[in-house]
């Protein structure tokens, strides 16, 4: 009986590779330790923090859900300058579809408008994003970004540490807390700090009492109100009064699955740059022709009208003197010269 | 509780979003509007919202239309109702109407 185990096959691998007892030899014989890099020499390796500085240990579960919500909604409040509040009811998935075509249409007509008038502003179309939110987390999330202010010091402890003595390896010590998730000196947004800076102030949040019910956010990342107006104009064309597409223009904005959608749909508030406005002060942002660069001319031809207002005021005194004087003066001179012609007469 | 949305006609609604009293109002108006209510849906509701400016005191206030022509004015703010009562009060009239409707035949 031939053995099971084909002996060839086992000697196969020593065969393939026959210089290999070779370099070990050589290896063994010339040992050099390369030169530590200077890097190393000079600075002494940071002491090991027992979290990768990109998952810093949190207060509030990372696996949750709802934990991750609050990063994103803290993320658009940060980077969206810009957005608008409605309350959406009952809305199919179909609806909220059409919705949304229409919209990123509308705002990629702006886009092509801004271009073809020379503006250097960037497109903004397709970071423009209606989304549903959920009202409390939404409402911690505004209260982190508008009230947690950490200082510098905070922040500064935060980072992961760095050694400085070159001598002792571990010089720049960790705290006794830190790698635990209640460490002060964690600043993110779901660190026990944060928590601890917004807690008292639940529920006194100007939108506190509007971020009830059925909520969803259009977020627009920079302040332009050409882009708003457009956005307005497809899903509130009626409260906000801005002229929705007629059906000769577009179509499918008047088909009955985005039409039956849009009634569902109300304006409630507007944030812009951390100030909060109401229906009507929205209409008048979403007004504002040119947006921001109209804006920037109708302040700069303000400032020149004033200016020359100004510069006549100021004249004003001076020449109303110099009339004066010369008024005067002539009238002076009229009252002299009848007394000398007089006497010269007499 | 179930809102009696066969026997609704209309919804008008007065209210300024940034006072905590017009919170029934706005979630009643989320109850209301669904796929069954708007135009061409099987029980279609009139539905009108007025919307105050952020500084108004106006209290809000809702007036729900029903079949056959009765009228129910909620003075929602004054009376300091939840969404829970105001639910209740529609659903009591909603049950006088059907209850009429049953005994006609």
């Amino acid at each position: 009986m031939p053995p099971r185990l084909q002996i060839s096959s086992l000697r196969r691998p020593a065969l393939r590779c026959p210089y290999e007892l070779q370099i070990i030899r050589k290896a063994s014989t010339a040992a050099v330790t390369p030169a530590a890099p200077i890097e190393q020499m000079t600075r002494s390796p940071a002491p090991i923090s027992r979290s990768p500085p990109t998952q810093p240990p949190s207060h509030r579960n990372p696996e949750y859900r709802r934990s991750q919500l609050l990063r994103q909604y803290t993320s658009i409040l940060r980077t969206s300058p810009l957005m608008v509040l409605f309350q959406h009811n009952n809305l199919k998935s179909m609806e909220w579809a059409s919705i949304r075509r229409e919209l990123t249409k509308a705002l990629e007509k702006v886009d092509e408008k801004i271009a073809a008038e020379g503006r250097t502003s960037p497109a903004l179309a397709p970071y423009i994003k209606v989304q549903t939110v959920q009202t409390s987390i939404f409402e911690v999330a505004l209260r982190i970004v508008e009230h947690f202010r950490p200082t510098e010091a905070a922040l500064a402890s935060g980072k992961p540490p760095s050694a400085v003595d070159p001598i002792t390896q571990t010089s720049a010590e960790l705290p006794i807390l830190s790698g635990s998730r209640d460490d002060p000196a964690l600043t993110h947004d779901l660190s026990r700090a944060a928590y601890e800076a917004v807690k008292h102030l639940k529920g006194r949040h100007e939108l506190a009492d509007v971020l009830v019910g059925p909520i969803a956010i259009l977020s627009i990342p920079a302040v332009s109100p050409e882009h708003m107006k457009a956005a307005l104009s497809i899903l509130t064309p009626k409260e906000s009064g801005f002229r929705a597409p007629t059906r000769k223009a577009n179509p499918d904005y008047h088909e009955p699955i985005v039409q039956i959608g849009l009634q569902k749909l109300n304006l409630l508030a507007a944030r812009v740059d951390g100030q909060i406005l109401d229906l009507n002060q929205t209409k008048w942002v979403g007004g504002i022709e040119g947006g921001m660069d109209g804006l920037r001319s109708q302040l700069v031809t303000a400032l020149q009208s004033m200016g020359s207002s100004l510069t006549n005021t100021l004249e004003g005194a001076g020449k109303s003197l110099y009339f004066t004087m010369e008024s005067r003066r002539s009238v002076l001179e009229e009252e002299q010269k009848p007394e000398g012609e007089k006497s010269e007469s007499s | 509780m179930p809102i009696p949305i066969s026997v609704i006609t209309t919804f008008r609604t007065t209210f300024n979003p940034f006072s905590q009293a017009s919170r029934p109002c706005r979630l009643f108006l989320s109850l209301l509007r669904t796929p069954n209510t708007v135009p061409g849906g099987a029980s279609f509701i009139d539905i009108k919202v007025n919307q105050l400016p952020r500084n108004s005191t106006q209290e809000p206030t809702m007036t729900i239309g029903f079949k056959g022509g009765k009228e129910l004015t909620l003075e929602v703010g004054k009376r300091g109702l939840k969404i829970g009562d105001v639910v209740e009060e529609v659903s009591r009239v909603g049950r006088q109407l059907e209850r009429e409707a049953s005994l006609k035949g």
